[in-house]
């Protein structure tokens, strides 16, 4: 993954990443919402697979790292580590937003 | 040999399409159809032409390789090139998933910058290789 991911794109192409980027984090509240409530091992997995997914994509390589950090921790089963990464995680957003 | 114009993309997660549309498109300058799921990709295939097909792997409703079976029996999508869009990385899963009959895999997250060449060695060279 390059790390300046705009480098090279037009003024307008630019403008428009910046914008994607403001919807992306926007919609973070509710991706977290998702990651907290999840009832489920499977639903809470989805999630973070999710964001895991997508972040770097829009320049958020640190919130991908957490996301996938927090979805090993699930398939480990180790409930405090899995919850000293969600807190990072959570960080990381709230450092965003 | 046509040149590579006409991309369809498969996949269910909105924050995913919106970024696929604005590598492909804005960036890549390709033409995109944007379909959230295998059945809208399979319904719109013979119209929209494809030269490409990116498939998203895990999906609600049919999968990925369910959609790709699908298309192949769509009119005139016999011999379009798949490559699907995967989260997982394991080489045993990316094996499994050229046996479905894909071109290649591309890895996510993806760099939206880069993916339009990606995208397009895939389309020049084929034979399955791996992008991440």
């Amino acid at each position: 993954m390059a790390g300046g991911l705009t480098d090279g794109l037009s003024p307008s192409a630019s403008a428009q990443f910046a914008a994607l980027r403001r919807r992306y984090v926007a919609g973070l509240a509710s991706r977290w919402t998702e990651i907290a409530t999840a009832g489920d091992r499977q639903t809470l997995l989805a999630a973070l697979h999710r964001l895991a997914g997508s972040a770097a994509s829009f320049g958020f390589e640190r919130l991908g790292q957490c996301a996938r950090d927090a979805e090993a921790r699930v398939a480990q089963g180790n409930a405090t580590a899995l919850a000293a990464a969600l807190d990072e995680l959570q960080t990381e957003i709230v450092r965003i937003a | 040999m046509r040149s590579l114009q006409r991309v369809m993309c498969v996949e269910d997660d909105p924050d995913i399409r919106m970024i696929l549309e604005f590598s492909l498109a804005t960036v890549g300058g390709y033409d995109v159809c944007m379909c959230a799921g295998g059945q809208l990709a399979i319904d719109q295939a013979t119209a929209f032409k494809p030269d490409l097909v990116l498939l998203d792997v895990m999906m609600p409703g049919l999968t990925g390789p369910q959609t790709l079976a699908a298309l192949r029996s769509q009119p005139g999508m016999t011999g379009v090139p798949v490559v699907f869009l995967t989260a997982k990385a394991m080489p045993d899963e990316v094996e499994e998933l050229l046996q479905y009959g894909a071109t290649g895999v591309i890895v996510k997250p993806f760099d939206p910058v880069t993916l339009p060449v990606d995208i397009r060695i895939y389309w020049e060279h084929g034979g399955g290789r791996r992008i991440d």
